[in-house]
């Protein structure tokens, strides 16, 4: 290290001290107690959490420590504040000598976010160097992420700022080059900001893993985070110190809350508002004169899906063209250019409208907007809150929040949601009796929301060892200075993902980056680290790995930054400008020639080449809209428990409050029909279904009983087109037998059990079940009658041989060949190139599929094939869930119905049908029989 | 197995996602890919050995249990350069020792070209695409080939049977059979497509047109299915 540790630490420490404080106050500012907390905290080298609302000046909370701390340091030095040396043959930039090596690194999970992210930084540099303490004047700030030009990356290379942004991938990047750690030694600080996005994801792993190795040759490395609210603050505070760390670390928070206040647009007639959920575009003419008429001169439309969002953006435009350039959109598809434009507009306040995504959910910094309007089901209060947060900024203001329902039963999960908030918002705060709770002191543990009580707001779960990510920064450990086998271990299980990391676990990765697989299975002529050779006249230093060939580096630092992107393919005109990114997968389905919406933009796809797909402007008025994975979140916890307590009220007739009083009429038909379950009952309808006796829409259905009902107004084209739409699907569906199970639990739940129930039923009878969830419950149906008695329902629904059923079901369906497809990437099997670059890795070029197949058939013992597993029964099925569930089941009183018709609550679940997957214990042949033969006579028949 | 009947000739589709042409007494098969993955060992990402060897083993089995006397390799025998590792081609050359009456016929595919020819001591005759093997056959002829011929630039000589698209059809759930995908033979009037014969290899999802006949291959079994409906 450059500098030895300050001469005087607690003199430095109150002069930082001084100097933030006067940095505040010359901006006619008062700091907040949480900051001043942070400050103090950090000066008194602890690393921590810091939680606040967002608006409230987190960022300066995390910096002004580190910051300020330094430019005392600098004056202790007294380096003198004099003129700064210009580069030679640069007649303005300073020379890079000028400024202090690398002190501050500052991580954010989005690129886009850092652009931002270097100049809220570099703003309070610049004021504290002109001001108060001249020396900051050498702390320089820069970016480095993907988008950094070459130039700069070259210059960073032979120093670095003294403050760099960058992402979790550059991070890693960083340590895969050789010297990585001479020049990241003199990290003092690191300050990662959003964690909340990266706690339980492998990008958070990947970040654990980084500075598990930061701290081992920076041992006085302080780690400090920013999160927005989440229900277990202090272990999002663990997992980012490590287990080293921890212990003395703190959480640090502000008592001041921003109140949220809900209101729910309620559409004026139910019973033209489809239960099957139809994106709610019926509602648009109601939501435009929210944005116009409301008073408010800014809002946010938020979408749960890009889909949503490019469907309501087109939506917009042809309903009113005069708004051309006072709406937007934004989502993480777009090209980067087009995001910071919409960004830029929106911070200058100049734009009435932007439809978005969660890509604005992201603290992106921008003028706050008067209004922010949630379009669809909000999944969870946590997610609400954050989006809330975006209107009304400033401390002690109001968020307002106007929930859109696009199907009615949203309705109910905007009532549930609401009166939460109300709740939430008497609450009383963890940070009430001061803004530092220190971790495992219990007073934490016993408020972890930290925000409201416990239990009321979403938690994110760590993930627990993801060996694709440890066998990537193996790799990426060889390919920087190397690694010693014990020391890199120990300084793996000193992170929370991998604290439970086994000996055996330990020893088949460092075997699979080596040799390839466990010892026993071939990998000739394979290895991508190998032992330390021996130098000349020097013997190797056991148990020391480097990287094999430099080749082998260049193209494990191509994969690196691939954990978080599923195969994107980027989108261009034929003049080469960017349009964005899309799915793979989505082009791979279009034929040349096909139309498509992007960026609200329809575009005729004229070639594909190189994972770019060329598009051209097409004149036409209708497109594909793009399905984006990922989209198709499930209710959380919390607000599911919320909803079942709404769905209560409605069964004893109680419906309080707007939204409830809405969905009246459909609630009460559900009870005529069939009935709304008690706590403790769970519901099971059945229907046998014919193919002519299938309604296609909703109001089909609601239009025959009870003379007391108006007739239904005529449908807008829109409508029909959609019926027949739904009408094509069901002639090539089967009628049949459907069971429809409600357990209100989230459709991740659903479908697990869904799942592992037709897995169980298929066990029992040769038969093909077809099963389908939703966020309220989940349907089996088959063509054979399913003969389900109670007695049979509980059979199904008994917790014994859980895992090893789930297991069957992962293995026969196409679940774990599906979350292969990440793990392939991110342990380095699927190797892409960089956009537009010559490909000499072309013919190494396999999809997951295949890997996954070639593994299973010939080195069956692959952990990453147990991980797949173990990822699809953690975080697809949630396994724990699906045990309460059960659980739950088996002590509930099933309350089976036989229907005569679909029931209100049965009817989007069959819709759903319509994009079932299934499972089946049926021989492929004969299923292809089947099915042929089914085919054949349709053709016939049509 | 299933028979097709096409261009006045009789080919019986294989499971094995081979060909048996009983005129001429051979097996046709196409996109081997042997050594793809050494070559991808060679190149830094692992994969367990096996598969060369469990595709020749296949390939023999065929061989024998009709008793052919020609093998037609539509392309793509080899994968790479850095492939065609001690490992393959010692598994070529032991597969080859075990049928040392088999006339065996290569048309080179795009791989061949880079990946090089496989060793004269092996007898395996080259050659070049469209590659008409049989001047006696019943009008139009067969010409074989790697890649299928553009439609309508060929020159209406024959039908070609032809490799190299891997196809694959997917079954999808407006079937009621979600997202599954099986390799296929697929017929067109004026040509076939062979399936990949490897088993490290991919495939693509084919876009059949109506006067189109697709054969889904399963594990023990082909089965024809309806074009019209094989695409969702």
């Amino acid at each position: 290290m450059k500098t030895a540790t300050p001469p005087n630490p607690a003199g430095t420490a109150t002069r930082a001290l001084e100097l933030a404080r006067e940095s505040f106050s010359l901006r006619g500012w008062t700091p907040f107690d949480f900051q001043q907390a942070a400050w103090t905290q950090y000066l008194h080298r602890r690393s921590g959490l810091i939680h606040a609302p967002t608006g409230l000046g987190k960022t300066l909370a995390a910096l002004m420590g580190p910051v300020c701390e330094l430019a005392a340091e600098l004056e202790e030095r007294g380096d003198p504040p004099g003129p700064i040396r210009r580069a030679p043959g640069r007649a303005r930039a300073p020379a890079r000598e000028n400024f202090e090596p690398l002190r501050i690194l500052w991580i954010t999970p989005l690129r886009a976010l850092a652009t931002d992210s270097a100049a809220s930084i570099a703003e309070p540099v610049r004021l504290l160097a002109q001001g108060p303490a001249p020396g900051a004047a050498r702390i320089s700030v820069e970016m480095r992420t993907g988008d950094t030009p070459q130039s700069l990356k070259l210059k960073q290379k032979e120093r670095l700022p003294t403050c760099l942004v960058t992402t979790p991938e550059s991070l890693s990047l960083l340590l895969s080059y050789p010297g990585c750690t001479q020049r990241l030694s003199s990290v003092r600080c690191v300050i990662v900001d959003e964690w909340h996005e990266l706690l339980g994801t492998k990008r958070g792993v990947q970040v654990e893993l980084a500075l598990a190795r930061l701290r081992s040759f920076c041992p006085d490395l302080r780690t400090w985070g920013m999160s927005a609210t989440l229900g277990n603050l202090e272990q999002a505070a663990r997992v980012l110190l490590g287990l080293g760390e921890a212990p003395r670390g703190v959480l640090v928070g502000s008592r001041s809350r921003k109140r949220v206040e809900v209101t729910t647009l309620l559409p004026d007639d139910v019973e033209r508002f489809t239960w099957a959920g139809h994106l709610g575009i019926t509602l648009a003419p109601k939501v435009l004169d929210a944005v116009e008429h409301s008073g408010a001169q800014s809002t946010l439309l938020f979408t749960n899906t890009r889909s949503q969002a490019e469907i309501w953006f087109k939506r917009f435009l042809d309903e009113r063209p005069d708004l051309l350039g006072h709406v937007a959109i934004h989502h993480g598809s777009l090209d980067r250019a087009i995001r910071e434009r919409v960004e830029g507009l929106l911070d200058e306040g100049r734009l009435r409208c932007v439809v978005c995504t969660s890509s604005l959910d992201l603290g992106i910094d921008f003028r706050p907007v008067d209004q922010v309007i949630q379009l669809g089901s909000p999944k969870g209060v946590a997610r609400l809150l954050q989006r809330a947060g975006r209107s009304g900024h400033r401390p002690g203001a109001v968020s307002r929040v106007l929930g859109v329902p696009t199907n009615a039963f949203e309705l109910v999960e905007f009532a549930a949601v609401r009166e939460h908030v109300e709740r939430l918002n008497a609450a009383p705060s963890a940070f009430d009796r001061g803004p530092v709770l220190p971790l495992g002191s219990g007073a934490a543990a016993d408020a972890p929301s930290a925000d409201a009580g416990p239990g009321l707001i979403e938690s994110r779960r760590p993930l627990d060892r993801p060996l694709d990510v440890l066998v990537q920064h193996l790799v990426t450990c060889a390919a920087g200075d190397g690694f010693d086998e014990s020391g890199l271990r120990d300084e793996v299980r000193s992170t929370v993902a991998f604290e439970r990391l086994s000996d055996r676990e330990w020893a088949w990765a460092m075997d699979f980056v080596t040799r390839g697989g466990g010892a026993l299975s071939a990998y000739p002529q394979y290895a991508r680290i190998r032992p330390e050779p021996a130098l000349a006249d020097q013997a190797p230093a056991p148990g020391r790995f480097v990287i094999a060939s430099d080749a082998v580096a260049r193209l494990h630092r191509l994969t690196i930054g691939t954990i978080s992107s599923s195969a994107m393919m980027t989108v261009k005109y034929t003049s080469g400008q960017h349009v964005g990114t899309i799915e793979e997968q989505f082009i791979s389905r279009l034929e040349i020639g096909s139309r498509f919406i992007l960026a609200g933009r329809v575009l005729e796809l004229v070639r594909v080449r190189d994972m770019t797909a060329y598009v051209r402007r097409a004149p036409a008025h209708s497109g594909a809209i793009p399905k984006w994975d990922g989209g198709r979140m499930s209710l959380s916890t919390q607000l599911a428990s919320l909803v079942r307590d709404k769905l209560d009220q409605a069964r004893r007739g109680e419906y309080t409050g707007p939204e409830m009083a809405c969905a009246r009429p459909l609630l009460e038909l559900q009870k005529r029909w069939s009935l709304l379950p008690a706590p403790g009952e769970v519901l099971i309808e059945h229907i046998t279904l014919a193919q002519a006796e299938q309604p296609a829409r909703w109001e089909d259905l609601a239009a025959t009983p009870g003379p007391e009902r108006p007739a239904p107004t005529p449908p807008s084209p829109a409508d029909r087109r959609r019926s027949a739409r739904v009408r094509r699907a069901e002639r090539t569906d089967l009628g049949g037998h459907h069971a429809f199970v409600y357990l209100f639990d989230g459709r991740l739940v659903h479908e697990g059990l869904g799942a592992l129930l037709s897995h169980r039923l298929t066990q029992r009878r040769r038969t093909t079940v077809i099963a389908t969830a939703t966020d309220q419950g989940f349907s089996l149906a088959s063509a054979d009658p399913l003969g389900l008695d109670e007695a049979a329902w509980r059979g199904l629904f008994t917790p014994d041989r859980l895992l090893e059923d789930l297991l069957a079901c992962v293995n026969s369906s196409a679940l774990a060949r599906r979350q292969f497809r990440d793990i392939a990437r991110v342990a380095g099997l699927i190797v892409t190139g960089y956009p537009g670059s010559r490909k000499p890795t072309r013919h190494l070029q396999a999809s997951s599929e295949m890997f996954y197949d070639v593994f299973e058939r010939f080195d069956a013992g692959n952990l990453l094939l147990d991980q797949a597993r173990r990822e699809v029964l953690d975080a697809q099925l949630e396994v724990a869930r699906i045990r309460a569930a059960l659980e739950r089941l088996s002590g509930a009183a099933l309350r089976l119905v036989e229907l005569r018709r679909l029931s209100p609550l049965a009817f989007p679940i069959w819709a759903e049908t319509l994009r079932a997957t299934q499972v089946t214990s049926e021989l492929w042949s004969d299923l292809v029989q089947k099915m042929s033969m089914r085919l054949e006579r349709e053709a016939g028949g049509g | 197995m299933l028979s097709v009947a096409h261009a006045n000739e009789e080919f019986l589709l294989l499971h094995e996602r081979a060909i048996w042409w009983e005129r001429l007494r051979a097996v046709v098969v196409a996109d081997l890919h042997l050594g793809k993955g050494d070559a991808f060992r060679a190149g830094g990402v692992p994969v367990p050995d096996g598969a060369t060897h469990a595709d020749l083993a296949r390939l023999s089995a065929v061989v024998e249990r009709f008793d052919a006397e020609r093998l037609f390799i539509l392309g793509d025998l080899f994968h790479a350069r850095s492939g065609n590792t001690r490992a393959t081609l010692g598994a070529l050359c032991d597969w080859r020792r075990r049928h040392p009456h088999l006339h065996v016929s290569l048309v080179r595919g795009n791989h061949d070209l880079r990946a090089g020819d496989p060793p004269a001591s092996l007898g395996i005759e080259l050659l070049d695409a469209p590659a008409r093997v049989d001047p006696d056959a019943p009008a139009p002829g067969v010409l074989l080939a790697h890649e299928p011929p553009e439609p309508g630039t060929s020159d209406a000589a024959g039908f070609t049977l032809c490799g190299h698209l891997h196809p694959a059809v997917s079954l999808s759930h407006a079937s009621g059979l979600g997202g599954l995908r099986a390799p296929c033979f697929w017929f067109s009037p004026e040509r076939a497509v062979l399936p990949a014969f490897g088993s490290f290899t991919g495939s693509a999802a084919i876009r059949p047109t109506r006067r189109d006949r697709v054969f889904a291959v399963g594990p023990d079994c082909v089965a024809e299915v309806r074009p019209a409906f094989a695409i969702a």
